[in-house]
């Protein structure tokens, strides 16, 4: 076709109809292939759950909106208590047992605290003890959202919150 | 190229070759092969062929992956697409008579890459590892066993067992992605050599100046199909019901379309007379070229020739639309 394009009577430079007509379907052919590739690259590109650093054994607590701001959900990984907060900083997850006794602890979102039914242990929402008889921190569980649903995993978040 | 110099092929329709309807369906057939050969490598990327996986796997592709329910759903349609086409070109075939000498081994191959193609299609079918594609292979496994003499050896040899379970899954992907496709690459391959030597070459130089690629009409069918293919894709994607469950049937289930005939057959005749029904008729289909293998026929031969074709398609659509409306 390109051929017959040059052979075609015209000037340098002037667009003839043929020259036209040539370059239409040479770009309908590149913006066909580059559309083709395109989706290729697209779907061979790992997904949002593959690219997560959650790792494969993972629980799902609930989807983003079921939180409302400051809302706390507890969750059983492995049988192992865990409250999953909604704080403004993001999500964060802490262990649920309290660390003198090993009550499960309860979420106080109006004073952003978690309290001790047994003996009035009280912790911040970043797990430091602020007042009672515990003397070691929460353990951080890692927390991660993935296509708008809240997940937490075994081992320690990559930075502590 | 010395004439297109000067007029262009595109130009003057009288330089472009004339194609025969045949010819022009089945460069349509190979260009879904290759859709389908692209979009099944695509697929295999995700797809997991374990019984406890593949459901998963393909619910995934739908939607975790992005534009995965696209690529999975061009595969599916591609196939139905090609099949139809397939049929279009045999049933041609016949009816132009290009099953005669020279083209006894085209219409051969051709037949054998047709069973193929149903092959593709059948294992393909239990793949996504739902309920229907459960059920619908399933309720085949009596017609395949019917078959006399070597029913039950075929059962043993696609099934690797009786019971549907995980060992069929693993069978059916190894013939659909690794056996079937390149007993298909090869067959294509001698009946387009078949093909080429014994009269296309010929057609198309007949037209002095022309290249072949720019017959415009073949163009406007290529995109006409791919226009098709991505309508039909992109409004209907396949369904994918829940995962398979061996102890809860699905009422009702019907094979993929092309299958309803030979279903229809079942429903209403012994497992054994109907294998050995589609039995004879494979043979029958395949030794058409020696039935009437004059290079030219006679008037009588011409008369049977429509008669028994136009017969056999009433017969066989008759038979899938009872198949379709019994349930």
């Amino acid at each position: 076709m390109s051929q017959t394009a040059q052979a075609a009577p015209s000037a340098a430079g002037e667009t003839t109809r043929r020259t036209f007509l040539d370059w239409l379907f040479r770009g309908t052919l590149l913006a066909g292939a580059a559309g083709f590739v395109g989706a290729v690259v697209g779907y061979l590109f790992p997904t949002e759950s593959a690219l997560s650093t959650l790792g494969p054994q993972r629980l799902k607590v609930g989807s983003v909106d079921e939180f409302a701001p400051g809302e706390g959900k507890l969750a059983l990984l492995d049988d192992h208590p865990v409250w999953v907060l909604n704080l403004p900083t993001g999500f964060a997850a802490l262990s649920a047992l309290c660390t003198h006794r090993g009550c499960t602890l309860r979420w106080q979102d109006t004073r952003r605290l978690l309290i001790c039914p047994c003996h009035e242990g009280q912790f911040d929402e970043r797990g430091n003890v602020v007042s009672g008889l515990p003397r070691r921190p929460l353990r951080h569980v890692r927390v991660g959202v993935v296509a708008g649903e809240v997940y937490v995993s075994h081992g320690t978040p990559d930075a502590p919150v | 190229m010395s004439d297109s110099r000067t007029v262009s092929p595109i130009a003057s329709g009288a330089a472009a070759p004339r194609l025969r309807l045949a010819t022009r369906l089945a460069g349509l057939v190979v260009l879904l092969f290759a859709i389908e050969a692209v979009s099944g490598v695509l697929l295999l990327v995700y797809y997991r062929p374990a019984a406890d996986a593949a459901y998963l796997s393909i619910a995934a592709i739908n939607d975790e992956v992005r534009i995965g329910w696209v690529v999975r759903s061009v595969h599916w349609w591609a196939a139905d697409l090609l099949i139809a086409l397939a049929i279009a070109h045999l049933v041609v075939s016949y009816f132009s008579r290009a099953y005669a000498r020279p083209r006894r081994s085209a219409w051969l191959s051709g037949i054998l890459l047709f069973t193929l193609v149903l092959g593709f299609g059948f294992t393909g079918t239990l793949l996504p590892w739902d309920q229907y594609a459960y059920w619908s292979i399933d309720s085949t496994r009596q017609t395949i066993a019917g078959i006399p003499g070597i029913g039950s050896f075929l059962i043993y040899l696609f099934w690797g067992g009786w019971e549907l379970g995980g060992e069929v899954l693993a069978r059916f992907f190894a013939f659909h992605v690794g056996i079937l496709p390149w007993m298909a690459a090869a067959l294509l391959a001698a009946h387009l050599v078949i093909a080429w030597r014994t009269g296309l070459q010929e057609r198309l130089s007949a037209a002095p100046g022309a290249e072949p690629i720019l017959a415009v009409d073949f163009w406007i069918a290529t995109l006409l199909c791919i226009g098709v293919l991505l309508s039909a894709a992109l409004s209907a994607p396949p369904a994918l019901l829940g995962p398979a469950d061996p102890l809860t049937p699905l009422p009702h289930v019907q094979p993929r379309w092309y299958f309803l005939p030979a279903r229809m057959l079942l429903r209403h005749l012994p497992g054994a007379v109907a294998g050995l029904t589609v039995l004879v008729l494979f043979v029958l289909v395949s030794a058409v070229p020696l039935i009437d293998g004059r290079e030219r026929p006679s008037t009588l031969a011409t008369g049977a020739r429509w008669a028994i074709g136009l017969a056999a398609i009433g017969v066989i659509l008759w038979m899938a639309v009872q198949q379709y409306v019994s349930a």
